[in-house]
């Protein structure tokens, strides 16, 4: 798998462009999920992204 | 994982680079006192740069670029006079602000001289070591970090390694690597090869944290059988940005220094200071410092000793991990902070701000936290630490591990092992 091709491009807040000379992804995994670790910046918005495939709910207690 | 380009911003030193630019924010400690104490000029290198060292005949330091300005023959050969550093060369003098002040082949009256500048940083030793910084002006103070001004033993070893310092920043906020290469893997090399590896390593992690305060990341950990109570998660340790780590517990204090010589060269020095409670202490004539061993007549890396186990993950990542490959996970998220702690910094030295850990107070010294109790493992943390440890290779190892024992039969511990005295 390329692990560079959905690298986040831009800061979910305030759209800037997070590359080299603003803000930082990093990779790392939980189990299953690929996270992005982004910083902006720009903005200093900072948080995870994560590829999501497919939802999946909890169960309802009641049920 | 990261982009190549982000990896390349990380790691690169050199002047005029973001990472470089950041780092000459801060001194750096670059000789031993004692060596300019032999001789008082000495050539050393420092973020990418080369630099002739010196100690002024009035007890002060001097430290400017290697090539003399006017045909570039190097400064480290130099005459060190009062006043300044003459070249060896055609006899040009420097003062430690870097000005020409003396061209004694031409004329009297020529003003040549007055336009004549060299780089000069600023130096001054604190501890036994004589500290650099290439930044701009002002410079900051120098941190009187509490292991280089508190009473003590002390102790220095040293060794210089073929890797960047970042890869060494970043094992300081992996605790994890503690209970498998210390604990786990310390314990397979002692049963292939017949000796009892320290067990307080092998306890295992249950809960990791990383806080940022004005020094750094304090690091937290609960191991099993501790509880939030214990001092490591309590009190913890910290990673002293941008450079260094705190260390110890017991009576034994450690700072531990990753200097950046080049992207891919690192002074690494353990800088210890040992003050077991309950004996009066003994006076330090001189520190006697020594190079640690890491590879055997083989080309081995030497494992069985803590810092040999951690010294062949830094080294064997290669000069410069490509960090385009590398799979972190969750244990990783100290790193995945640092990283962008380093980001946040050059940013910050962009925008003109001091970055993270720079002092402007002046000040007699800066505590550290630090754990008193460490891994709940006693007075024998400090011995298994002198005997498995780089301290195996100090000339003064008997002396420091005797020091230890005797506070403990002081202290009314229980003592396991024979006391000379
Ligand atoms: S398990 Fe971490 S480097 Fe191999
Ligand atoms: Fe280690
Ligand atoms: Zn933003």
């Amino acid at each position: 798998m390329n692990h560079l091709h959905d690298l986040p491009r831009h800061c979910p807040d305030c759209g800037a462009v997070i590359d080299n000379e603003s803000g930082i992804a990093t990779e790392y995994w939980q189990a299953d999920r690929r996270i992005y670790h982004v910083w902006c910046g720009s903005c200093g918005w900072a948080g995870d992204i994560v590829r999501v495939r497919r939802m999946i709910g909890p169960d309802s207690p009641d049920d | 994982m990261l982009s190549q380009e982000q990896n390349d911003q990380l790691t690169r030193v050199g002047p005029g680079t973001p990472m470089g630019e950041l780092l000459r924010r801060y001194w750096y400690p670059i000789a031993l006192a004692s060596d300019l104490d032999g001789f008082p000029v000495k050539k050393v290198r420092l973020l990418g740069e080369d630099l002739a060292l010196w100690k002024t005949p009035e007890g002060g330091y001097g430290v400017m670029q290697e090539k003399c300005p006017h045909r570039h023959a190097s400064m480290a050969y130099g005459v060190v006079e009062p006043g300044g550093l003459r070249c060896g060369y055609h006899g040009w003098k420097f003062d430690t602000a870097g000005r020409c002040v003396d061209q004694p082949a031409e004329p009297d009256d020529s003003t040549f001289k007055d336009r004549i500048e060299g780089f000069a940083g600023k130096a001054q030793e604190l501890g036994g070591l004589v500290f650099v910084y290439l930044g701009p002006d002002p410079a900051p103070e120098l941190p009187r970090y509490d292991g280089f001004v508190m009473d003590g033993v002390r102790d220095i070893g040293h060794t210089m390694l073929p890797c960047s310092w970042l890869q060494i920043m970043e094992n300081a906020v992996d605790p994890h690597h503690v209970e498998w290469l210390h604990g786990n893997y310390f314990r397979f090399l002692g049963e292939e090869k017949g000796f009892i590896a320290p067990p307080q390593f092998q306890k295992r992690h249950v809960k990791t944290a990383f806080d940022l305060f004005d020094h750094g990341i304090v690091k937290r950990r609960v191991l099993e059988g501790q509880s939030e109570e214990s001092d490591d998660w309590r009190i913890g340790h910290p990673l002293v940005f941008p450079y260094q780590m705190w260390v110890g517990g017991n009576g034994v204090f450690q700072m531990q220094i990753r200097v950046p010589i080049d992207d891919d060269r690192t002074w690494f020095m353990l800088y210890t200071v040992h003050r077991p409670s309950g004996i009066d202490l003994p006076e330090q004539d001189e520190i006697p410092s020594y190079v640690f061993p890491w590879i055997d007549e083989d080309g081995e890396h030497i494992v069985d000793y803590i810092e040999g186990q951690d010294i062949m993950a830094w080294v064997t990542q290669g000069p410069i991990t490509d960090r385009t490959a590398e799979h972190l996970g969750t244990s990783d998220v100290g790193i995945v902070q640092l990283r962008k702690l380093f980001k946040e910094n050059i940013a910050a030295v962009q925008e003109d701000r001091d970055p993270l850990g720079v002092v402007r107070e002046p000040h007699d010294v800066i505590e550290l936290p630090i754990e008193g109790d460490k891994f709940g493992a006693g007075y024998s943390f400090a011995t298994a630490w002198i005997d498995q440890g780089s301290m195996r290779y100090s000339p003064q190892k008997a002396f420091l591990r005797d020091l230890h024992v005797q506070a403990a039969v002081a202290r009314g511990e229980q003592v396991l092992e024979e006391v000379e005295s």
